[in-house]
């Protein structure tokens, strides 16, 4: 094959996989705001799992970042706790699968 | 065997409502003992009533605390304007306040009612009359709702908005197609909810939760109902900011901003769950169910979200026990539908990797179910028990104390389950004695005889008078607390011996007009009203440095 055409054929491959994630992208966004969309167990436990583990993680860059001689204070731990139940919840709900939530 | 349980489970169910009916008896009583009081019973109250007479003078209450009277609302307007025309046809009183508190308690105890009722209608075709009102006394028999509910104040009317809107959202979303009717439910339970939030900030939290509820059930509905309820609010919001040239924020948003003293949030949800705990496990378990076997129903998100959020708010300046108002309307809502629901065996458990671990109790599916019809009324029994709180004195009252070996634990012989141990559980149910009036009238008197103006912690005292109110304590504390209070024209006025008296209860004043009211004032007569001791303070005499001796 000629180093010009092998060129222009993953010009259209790449055209090609970008359009496809496009459209995927925009059909999964379309069904999301669609009027038969709601929210699955299985998509309900992902967010309370991405939530609670980036809270957490959150409040403890915040207890760094602060650099306070008192360590974690109450409403902190408080909201530690909240957030990994809603993690540890989140974890348990997954395997429900399709279920609505 | 089914027979003789069945006439258990009757006997059982009778006991509870009498138990429940006894409730109701003890907050109609407390309820007609307090509502012709003309005085402050809980401290504030009185303003609340000076917000509804400045609306029917068609003037705002937010406004500038820095010149005479000193006087701001830190609470949103629903509330004050339902008493409008009341105030209209019997100008300042007391009792109209009071009254639209309990009627607020009684539909909100009818609302729960009902949707433990419509439920089982809607789930079986058959409601449970009987636990729906036993659900609703529930609500009525807890200590939060009998002491905040017959007060002058906007708590009971907010929950009551509150619960009309989740069980007329509720409701609206059981019709399977979308229809006019079930457009017209959707807004009437987004007026509710704006209602609601401007009846008292707190509402917030339940607007959340129908928020978040929508959102889970379909985003683009939730967003389309959001945003217009976004924009109601909005222009509300901008009217009052206009009409009140700003004040509208400064007062009643920014002031009430306030850091949390978490051994009260702690105190607090300790003292809630030893109150509430027959009910709140069969909550939680209804919880539990639709997590895990069934679709989040708008209640238990409800439930959760303002028992989280409103707990937490507890225990900031100004917060108590109260704010788990709503939270108590959630728990008897959800454990009436719980018990509804146990009663009729009507719990399926869809094949998941739960049901298969469960399965193994399979074979005892019968005996859970017969089970219910002991455990529901012994709970509510239980409940009833745990709640329980009355004067001992009385020609009622004193003889069933005795039996029952109760021991006054709280203010005027009063009994309270809660006892007195947390921190944020005001000094309130307690019966006002005819000693009370006439004390009540006493402090009065210095108002009324005084040719200067009165400075007084409580507005009930110059209402009876007919002098001015002046100044909001509490407010200005909140201002002050937030570093927006200068106060320079207040303490002058005191250093100048400018009032008459000065009536001081807990002394919420900021500290800088605390001190300079014991800079120019002093003590001479201390009247004992309601169980606190309220301080008359006269200008100080003989000692006194003169006009500028105080001012540098």
């Amino acid at each position: 094959m000629k180093p010009a055409a092998n060129s222009a054929n993953l010009t259209a491959a790449y055209t090609n996989a970008v359009n496809n994630i496009t459209i995927k992208g925009f059909s999964v966004i379309k069904r999301f705001f669609s009027l038969e969309f709601t929210f699955s167990k299985r998509l309900l436990g992902v967010i309370l799992v991405v939530v609670g583990v980036l809270g957490c993680l959150g409040l403890i860059a915040f207890d760094i970042i602060r650099q306070s001689d008192q360590g974690i204070g109450p409403a902190q731990r408080a909201g530690m706790l909240m957030l990994g139940a809603a993690a540890l919840i989140g974890l348990t709900l997954i395997p429900l699968g399709k279920a609505e939530a | 065997m089914q027979r003789v349980l069945k006439l258990f489970h009757r006997v059982l169910i009778a006991v509870a409502l009498i138990v429940m009916v006894f409730h109701l008896a003890v907050y109609v009583a407390y309820a007609a003992n307090l509502i012709p009081f003309p005085f402050d019973y809980d401290q504030g109250e009185g303003f609340e009533l000076y917000d509804t007479q400045l609306f029917s003078e068609f003037q705002t209450p937010y406004r500038d605390l820095e010149p005479y009277p000193y006087y701001a609302s830190n609470y949103p307007p629903v509330f004050h304007l339902i008493a409008v025309p009341f105030a209209w046809l019997f100008g300042p009183q007391y009792w109209y306040g009071r009254l639209l508190g309990v009627l607020g308690t009684l539909i909100t105890a009818y609302a729960i009612g009902y949707a433990v009722w419509k439920d089982g209608q809607h789930r079986t075709g058959r409601g449970n009359l009987i636990i729906g009102i036993l659900a609703g006394l529930a609500f009525l028999a807890s200590n939060i709702t009998y002491r905040q509910g017959p007060l002058l104040r906007q708590q009971m009317s907010m929950v009551m908005f509150e619960t009309l809107a989740v069980v007329i959202l509720t409701q609206a979303e059981n019709f399977f197609r979308v229809t006019w009717r079930k457009q017209r439910l959707f807004l009437l339970g987004f007026g509710m909810l704006i209602l609601a939030g401007y009846t008292k900030q707190l509402a917030a939290y339940s607007a959340i939760a129908v928020l978040i509820w929508l959102f889970l059930r379909n985003p683009r509905r939730a967003i389309a109902w959001g945003t217009l309820f976004a924009a109601v609010g909005a222009f509300i919001f901008a009217l009052l900011y206009v009409s009140s040239n700003g004040q509208w924020w400064k007062q009643a948003i920014a002031a009430n901003v306030n850091t949390i003293f978490w051994p009260q949030v702690e105190g607090l949800f300790r003292l809630w769950y030893g109150l509430h705990g027959f009910l709140i496990i069969p909550a939680a378990l209804l919880c539990l169910y639709e997590l895990y076997f069934e679709r989040l129903s708008l209640y238990v998100i409800w439930f959760g979200v303002t028992l989280t959020l409103g707990g937490i708010s507890s225990g900031t300046w100004g917060g108590g026990d109260s704010y788990f108002a709503t939270s108590v309307a959630g728990l008897s809502l959800l454990s009436g539908i719980f018990f509804s629901r146990w009663l009729a065996g009507d719990f399926k458990f869809p094949p998941n990797y739960l049901t298969r671990i469960l399965g193994i109790l399979k074979p005892l599916t019968p005996l859970v179910t017969a089970s219910a019809l002991l455990i529901v009324p012994l709970l509510y029994i239980g409940y009833g028990r745990a709640v329980l709180k009355m004067p001992t004195t009385g020609v009622l009252f004193e003889p069933l104390a005795n039996w029952w070996g109760l021991e006054p634990n709280a203010l005027n012989g009063f009994y309270d389950s809660a006892g007195r141990i947390a921190g944020g559980y005001s000094d309130i149910g307690h019966f006002v004695t005819a000693q009370d009036y006439a004390n009540a009238e006493r402090i009065a008197d210095y108002v009324r005889n005084s040719e200067k103006p009165v400075l007084s912690e409580e507005a009930g005292f110059s209402f009876r008078a007919g002098r001015d109110v002046v100044s909001n304590p509490t407010q200005l504390l909140n201002v002050w607390l937030r570093g927006q209070y200068d106060g320079t024209t207040l303490i002058n006025q005191i250093d100048r011996q400018e009032f008459g008296y000065i009536i001081l209860r807990a002394q919420f004043y900021p500290t800088p007009v605390l001190l300079a009211i014991s800079r120019a004032y002093e003590t001479v007569d201390v009247i004992p009203m309601n169980g606190f001791e309220y301080i008359i303070k006269a200008p100080k005499t003989g000692q006194w440095g003169g006009d500028d001796y105080y001012l540098k």
